[in-house]
């Protein structure tokens, strides 16, 4: 038998509820008149009918994932780009930083002063890390 | 030349701006709108377990056993991998849209520049600002347009999937988790019939349960309208992200600001309803 797809377990699940719902109407109106034995009997089908109409409601639940897989793949691929364009945005900023370092490690160079040139690999090398 | 460039880049910088200003927030609305699936407690495991203690006190037992809720925990887990693909996506928008992504520290560059160690080679202060301000202006116009342009293929890739998986997370939440609190209303009426009816009870006892029954039933009314109300704000999420799919790039700024003013305008109007539930 094929499987039910989740619209499909909904809509028995609906149908099952508004059984259940007329039984158990049925019961509270026909009371005075139920012998304990039927009024039992009633109330057991009333119950099982929930019970199957509350399982129907999960299945229909779980049987979504079938409808939607592909939705998930593709909205996870999406976000990885995006993702991956966030890191691409944020090396840029690092790269700012580095060319910075670098062209004080030049100045520093070209000013011959050693102290300086020291400092400004120290700073280069942490911009890098 | 050097004036073209700045002029060209300025504008480019400007409609780039405009456009992740709206993307960035339109995204934090739906954000704000979509964790609401957190806070809200929506869970057929919950469900489940509180039906079956329901059951046990109706029976009367007091057997300790666990609940069997293990279809109810992977209908949870198909629905929480739902909301997780869309706000991570949204997420992902609004990061990649944020003005901080494309703020530079300019300013060490131009103290670099003007620095008195440059010998010769040294600019002057005055001039050393109105450099970086330049690469300023030129760094932002170019990743400003860089993340405008990703962003728009972005929205447009993923606007089936986001229409999909809100479409099917409003179907597990307003259609079989909303179905699922229809049985406990009945299961409820169950209970409190049969109790009504034991003639054992005093008048006072049967008048106390049918006031426990009338409580029960106002907690089950109040996780149906905040399902209700999350349905809204998820469907308007829809709308919004199908909008602005159809409409970036193609629309005028003034247009698109109108359209974003409504849909964060229309998600606080929903998100009191959320709040009116809670105080009710």
């Amino acid at each position: 038998m094929a499987e039910l797809s989740s619209k499909q377990a909904n809509e028995l699940a609906d149908m099952f509820l508004k059984i259940a719902q007329l039984t158990g109407n049925y019961r509270y109106s026909n009371s005075h008149i139920l012998s304990e034995t039927e009024d039992l009997q009633i109330q057991y089908y009333h119950t099982s009918l929930l019970n199957q109409a509350g399982q129907l409601y999960t299945e229909s639940a779980a049987l979504v994932m079938n409808d939607v897989e592909p939705a998930i793949s593709s909205i996870e691929n999406s976000t990885l780009k995006i993702k991956s364009s966030y890191r691409n945005l944020q090396n840029v900023t690092k790269v700012i930083n580095i060319v910075d370092s670098i062209v004080r490690l030049g100045s520093s160079i070209l000013s011959r002063k050693p102290l300086k040139i020291a400092e400004a690999i120290d700073d280069l090398v942490n911009k890098l890390e | 030349m050097r004036v073209t460039i700045i002029c060209v880049s300025a504008v480019l910088f400007l409609s780039a701006c405009v456009n992740l200003k709206y993307i960035n927030d339109f995204s934090a609305s739906a954000i704000k709108g979509v964790v609401k699936f957190e806070t809200a407690g929506y869970s057929f495991t919950q469900i489940c377990v509180e039906d079956c203690r329901v059951n046990k006190i109706n029976l009367l037992d007091l057997n300790v056993s666990e609940c069997d809720c293990k279809a109810d925990k992977k209908a949870d887990s198909v629905t929480l991998q739902i909301y997780r693909g869309i706000k991570g996506y949204l997420d992902g928008l609004n990061k990649l849209s944020a003005k901080k992504l494309s703020t530079f520290k300019i300013e060490p560059l131009s103290k670099s520049l003007a620095s008195d160690d440059l010998g010769s080679l040294q600019i002057d202060k005055k001039y050393s600002g109105a450099y970086s301000a330049i690469a300023e202006i030129v760094l932002r116009a170019t990743t400003d347009q860089y993340r405008s342009r990703k962003l728009q293929e972005y929205i447009r890739a993923g606007n089936e999937p986001t229409t999909i998986l809100i479409e099917f997370l409003d179907f597990n939440l307003s259609s079989n988790l909303s179905g699922k609190l229809d049985i406990r209303k009945e299961q409820l009426k169950i209970s409190y019939f049969n109790l009504i009816k034991d003639q054992s009870l005093s008048a006072y006892e049967k008048r106390r349960a049918v006031e426990e029954y009338y409580n029960h039933l106002d907690a089950v009314s109040i996780q149906k309208k905040k399902l209700g109300t999350f349905s809204k704000t998820i469907n308007k999420i829809a709308v919004g992200h199908q909008n602005l799919s159809n409409n970036l790039g193609r629309m005028s700024a003034h247009e698109i600001r109108e359209q974003i003013k409504q849909f964060i305008k229309d998600l606080n109007l929903i998100n009191q309803e959320f709040t009116t539930i809670k105080n009710n």
